[in-house]
């Protein structure tokens, strides 16, 4: 059960139970909150997609749901070699100021890029908000 | 006293107790004769939550059929917002200016109707769902008349001018409107539990370009569709006035504007509603001040950073509640739309104000 497959398939089919078999008998009150999971669901398979790791890799677990900026911790793949934390160190105390919009602007774009992958992917392509809005 | 408590929705009601509820408020009103006759949760509300409630009343203060919607705390406010009891205050004084709000009847204290304050208030007819007004203003009659009561209503919060002595609550800034959010904006970030480079980024961008003229006038701080009721095509009503501050008015204006709060309608600039010119007709009708509307766009930069800061605050909250809620954990993720969402605007503002 913790292989990362596994886990996938099980997934994968909640969520076509509630595709199939749960959403066309829902209300449209129950649909809007039935709508709010399969998103959140969404959301785990990408990530476990995206990862190469297995689900007992200790990072992964420790992954906070709130937010993906942490699976960007270190951007690899990144040109520029900034980890999240020194960047945003960098950032408050001014290093960019003379030039925010320079290389850093390009920097920003690629780790929000690769956060919506996980989050979001149809945003990069739309531009469009996900909807409703909650405060 | 003969107290009825039954009601649809009254299952699933976690607090207030409606049989507390109904107590109270009968001593409270001197009715011998209450009945609850309906009771709801109002949607939406991530922070506060809203009940609506129907009782019948024989004698007291109130005398046959009363509607009161119940406005309860959350268990962990955020720092910014007022406490019920400075929201009691604010919309009793903006109801003796003719501003248009509910009317507030009671507030009850706390470990009388629930653990916390509850604050009960005049339901006002309408609706304040973002979907249904988006549908009222499916003509462009309707459009145009919405979006420029929209904008004599805001202009008449924003004639009120900062006096010592009134709203003690609401501190003047001692900086700038803008340098005020810019505060807020990093001691947000200082408690956010990963770095957020691009909203840091973002703070230095706002700060470096900062507008020269800014004003002080009442702000609500929270203005966009979804705290605005309309019946049909009439304000009838501005909500939730728990972000109320001194501020730029341009401050407001941004937040209603902002693409983030257009619903999906990107548009119409005015919270999906309606254009900006009928809404700038309307304001500028009312207002005592004359507005800079060039300006906007960057107060519409500050709105989006503000609320990419309030996601990802609330994706924080569900993981400190005790009651994990789902649509938080949406919130947050959602954080990375609004994020891109600055960039797109910081890359094409060129300060001319330009309508994009």
């Amino acid at each position: 059960m913790h292989d990362k497959q596994t886990i996938m398939n099980l997934l994968n089919t909640i969520r076509d139970v509630l595709d199939q078999d749960i959403f066309p008998n829902l209300s449209a009150n129950q649909l809007e909150t039935a709508k709010m999971t399969r998103s959140g669901l969404d959301i785990v398979i990408r990530r476990l997609t995206k990862s190469s790791e297995t689900i007992s890799d200790p990072k992964i677990q420790e992954m906070p749901l709130n937010t993906s900026h942490s699976f960007l911790t270190n951007n690899k793949n990144s040109k520029y070699k900034f980890s999240v934390h020194e960047l945003a160190k960098d950032i408050r105390e001014g290093k960019y100021d003379d030039n925010l919009l320079g290389p850093i602007l390009e920097e920003l774009e690629e780790q929000v890029c690769q956060r919506l992958e996980l989050s979001n992917p149809e945003y990069l392509s739309k531009q469009k908000f996900t909807q409703p809005n909650v405060i | 006293m003969n107290v009825i408590t039954s009601g649809p929705g009254a299952y699933d009601l976690p607090s207030p107790d409606p049989l507390r509820l109904t107590q109270w408020l009968g001593k409270t009103t001197e009715s011998k004769f209450i009945k609850l006759i309906d009771i709801k949760k109002l949607d939406g509300g991530a922070l506060h939550e809203n009940w609506i409630c129907r009782y019948l009343f024989g004698d007291g203060l109130f005398k046959g059929e009363q509607e009161f919607v119940l406005r309860m705390a959350p268990l962990n406010k955020l720092p910014q917002s007022l406490t019920l009891n400075q929201e009691y205050e604010l919309l009793q004084f903006l109801n003796e200016r003719d501003i248009s709000v509910p009317r507030v009847f009671f507030l009850a204290p706390p470990s009388t109707i629930s653990d916390n304050e509850v604050l009960l208030m005049q339901a006002l007819k309408g609706t304040t769902s973002p979907m249904e007004l988006l549908k009222n203003a499916h003509t462009s009659e309707s459009e145009n008349t919405m979006t420029r009561l929209l904008g004599q209503h805001l202009a008449r919060i924003h004639n009120i001018e900062f006096k010592a002595g009134i709203l003690k609550f609401l501190k003047k800034p001692k900086v700038s409107p803008v340098q005020q959010n810019l505060v807020l904006f990093e001691k947000i970030l200082d408690t956010v539990v990963s770095p957020l480079p691009l909203l840091e980024w973002a703070v230095r961008w706002l700060n470096k370009n900062e507008p020269t003229e800014q004003d002080i006038r009442l702000s609500h701080g929270d203005l966009r569709v979804g705290n605005i009721m309309f019946n049909n095509t009439s304000l009838t009503g501005i909500l939730d006035w728990e972000f109320a501050s001194w501020s730029d008015p341009l401050e407001d204006i941004g937040w209603l504007c902002a693409r983030c709060w257009r619903y999906g309608n990107d548009n119409k600039r005015v919270g999906g509603i309606g254009e900006l010119n009928d809404f700038i007709n309307g304001y500028d009708e009312i207002s005592k001040r004359t507005t800079n509307w060039s300006k906007l766009p960057y107060w519409e930069i500050l709105a989006t950073v503000k609320w990419a800061l309030i996601a990802h605050q609330q994706g924080q909250r569900h993981l400190r509640d005790r009651k994990k809620r789902l649509e938080l954990l949406l919130t947050g993720q959602k954080a990375d739309e609004i994020e891109h969402d600055i960039l797109t605007q910081i890359k094409k503002f060129d300060g001319t104000g330009h309508a994009r």
